[in-house]
């Protein structure tokens, strides 16, 4: 057995602290679901080139992305899940996992422990695992499976997750796993994660949107975030408006307006345009949907890549106020005159 | 400044009566110089020997600390730097913790400081040690007290059913501090929700520790801090002082003055009229250590942990019946302070 592994204890991210009462810490928005974290005293053995985890980082441990996740006593937090999943305080209890021999095992250890005192949907969050793991996973109680493939493209993904940083991922196995997830949990029920701004073009990034959308695999957008102590810790975040102009493309793919067809690219394969109405359009945008936090139900993770002064995923629906900085940060990209 | 001096006058004749201070009253207080000084000094000594009938305490030796989180923080405070873990004996399993105590326990001791690192959100990881802090607890009837940080209602509703004997919290009185100091987002108003539920849990003991010269040696936020104790019930005031300690980012900041200490012990003094208050045992040493402790003594501190010559020459200079406890024993356990011959 390795030491290193501890059961009796789990990482658990600062807003959930709150949300579960655990400790005393001040938050203004309040996560929805509650982000969890399988705890290792020791180091992921993958070596994804933008996480603190990583085994060649040297960064704290406790950081996912910009959020903290200190470790708190298992059967504290369970019990406090329980009832604040009955008072409707979350509505979801997400594990992410560091990789390590035997992290299967713990998780399915901990998703058994939630599921026999609550009804609670669980997601789970790991790498491409094999089809076998995925069903015994469904069956201790996950509900919603996600495979984060992070890079939008096969190139991307070599660069900070695979063979050229050092670690032992492969996209094509990530979508090989995605596909086996779709026929154990169903679609709807499996999601993964995309971090833009880490070198994909645009045009990457829509065609990754309509590949999901087609599959129907749900897909929670991240701001790439640079933490210090990580080898990309000097890239610099992506621009706002960039990323408003993804957020929008994807949303209106997800909600079936568009395909990849009707979106305009320039030269640079950059985002100019949809062919859309462009009342319908701002209609869209002023919805402020498109801005919010997206991925697994009920999840809207505050300030997991953004500082307060600049947001990138909304954690609850816009103010009118919101609804205003979105449109000009949208504006300098895109033509929304009248 | 004829005004001043009758404002001063004023303060302290109603201080006296036991009327306890208000905070514009203690902030005046703290920039008293000169004559007005030693006016509060006096003030402060007389009200006092009401409170202590001439007697002060000195411990010559606290309760041993032991460190949940062994040689490890995950905070790394600017003032510390994992420097005072090297001081507790490392106890980061319930295993050993019990083990730990029951050590302490056959050499005689009577309690346990639980502290450690903490957190990477200010907290010591109490909640991962209730079982063994009720088997020590049960074995060894150990009085056990522990260092908190920012903990809520339902952690402290815990420690309080597990057998836990005493808290001693940490108080800062503004924003800026542990901002600057911890690099947490903690307030008076977070204290506040702390301390409430630390008495609503029920404990039996509860000590806040005010820090003098935290924040980077100025002095100020402390008197705020006192007042935010002051409306709790609190069994001991602990004044503490800043060490500029070698290899931490604040080696080079320079220790609050003795006569700030002496003040704010003062003012601690006239604000809490039925609560003793004590110099703790962490402050710096050599000549500083000997001119606090002299001017603790002089404004009239009911108990010293840890202290100089120059503490015992003074309280015979001043004609005070000194009472030492040469055992293990902490300034925050009255209750055990009664077993003892």
């Amino acid at each position: 057995m390795d030491y290193r592994r501890n059961l009796s204890l789990i990482r658990v991210s600062l807003g959930t602290v709150t949300v579960l009462g655990l400790d005393l810490v001040t938050l203004t928005e309040k996560p929805t679901t509650a982000y969890l974290q399988t705890f290792y005293d020791g180091r992921c053995s993958a070596n994804c080139r933008f996480c603190a985890q990583a085994r060649e980082a040297t960064a704290d441990v406790y950081r996912v992305a910009r959020a903290l996740y200190p470790p708190y006593p298992v059967d504290r937090v369970f019990k406090a899940l329980t009832e604040a999943y009955k008072k409707k305080k979350i509505g979801r209890v997400c594990f992410q996992t560091v990789n390590y021999s035997g992290m299967l095992e713990d998780l399915k250890w901990l998703v058994k422990k939630v599921r026999s005192t609550s009804k609670i949907p669980i997601s789970a969050s790991t790498h491409a695992i094999p089809r076998q793991e995925l069903e015994e996973l469904k069956n201790v109680g996950v509900t919603t499976m996600v495979i984060p493939l992070d890079a939008c493209s096969k190139k991307v993904f070599d660069e900070v997750k695979g063979v050229n940083a050092k670690g032992p991922y492969q996209w094509e196995t990530h979508w090989k796993a995605l596909e086996e997830a779709l026929k154990i949990f169903g679609p709807g029920n499996v999601g993964t994660h995309l971090i833009l701004g880490m070198g994909e073009t645009e045009f990457e990034a829509t065609q990754i949107f309509q590949k999901l959308y087609e599959k129907k695999i749900h897909c929670g957008l991240f701001a790439f975030t640079p933490i210090h102590g990580t080898s990309m810790q000097n890239l610099q975040k992506p621009a706002v408006e960039d990323y408003r102009v993804l957020q929008l493309t994807h949303y209106l793919i997800f909600d079936g307006k568009i395909t990849l067809k009707d979106v305009v690219f320039d030269e640079k394969k950059r985002v100019v345009g949809f062919n859309l109405e462009k009342k319908k359009l701002i209609q869209t945008i002023e919805l402020g949907k498109p801005f919010q936090t997206t991925g697994c139900p009920n999840c809207n993770r505050p300030y997991a890549t953004e500082s307060p002064t600049e947001v990138y995923n909304y954690p609850r629906p816009l103010t009118s106020q919101e609804i205003r900085i979105v449109k000009k940060q949208l504006a300098k990209r895109l033509d929304l005159s009248k | 400044m004829k005004n001043g001096l009758e404002r001063i006058d004023k303060i302290l004749r109603k201080a006296v009566k036991g009327f306890g201070l208000t905070l514009t009253e203690a902030l005046f207080l703290l920039r008293t110089e000169g004559k007005d000084f030693d006016k509060l000094i006096q003030a402060s000594f007389k009200f006092s020997t009401k409170k202590t009938k001439r007697i002060i305490r000195f411990y010559e030796k606290a309760f041993p600390p032991v460190s949940l989180t062994g040689y490890e923080c995950e905070l790394d405070c600017n003032h510390c730097k994992k420097h005072y873990l090297m001081h507790m004996t490392p106890t980061e399993t319930p295993t050993k913790l019990v083990k730990v105590c029951e050590s302490f326990h056959k050499k005689g001791i009577k309690g346990v400081l639980l502290s450690g690192g903490s957190r990477k959100n200010g907290v010591v990881p109490l909640d991962s040690f209730l079982d063994a802090i009720k088997t020590v607890k049960k074995r060894f009837n150990m009085f056990i007290e522990a260092h908190t940080g920012p903990i809520n209602y339902e952690t402290s509703k815990l420690l309080v059913e597990v057998g836990l004997d005493a808290f001693l919290p940490d108080v800062v009185g503004d924003e800026e501090t542990p901002q600057k100091v911890y690099g947490l987002n903690l307030g008076p108003k977070t204290y506040e929700t702390m301390l409430k539920g630390m008495v609503k849990a029920g404990i039996k003991n509860i000590s806040p520790h005010v820090c003098v010269g935290l924040n980077f040696g100025k002095v100020g936020s402390e008197v705020n801090a006192l007042k935010l104790i002051s409306k709790f019930n609190p069994t001991v005031v602990v004044i503490t002082v800043f060490i500029p300690t070698p290899g931490t980012t604040m080696e080079n900041v320079p220790p609050p003055k003795p006569e700030d200490v002496a003040k704010i012990i003062a003012i601690a003094n006239l604000m809490f009229p039925k609560t003793p208050v004590s110099l703790g045992c962490v402050r710096p040493g050599g000549t500083h250590r000997d001119l606090v402790d002299r001017l603790a003594v002089k404004v009239g501190v009911s108990k010293i942990a840890v202290p100089s010559r120059s503490a015992y020459k003074e309280a015979e200079r001043l004609g005070l019946k000194v009472k030492v406890f040469h055992q293990n024993m902490c300034c925050c356990a009255e209750e055990v302070e009664k077993t003892l011959k």
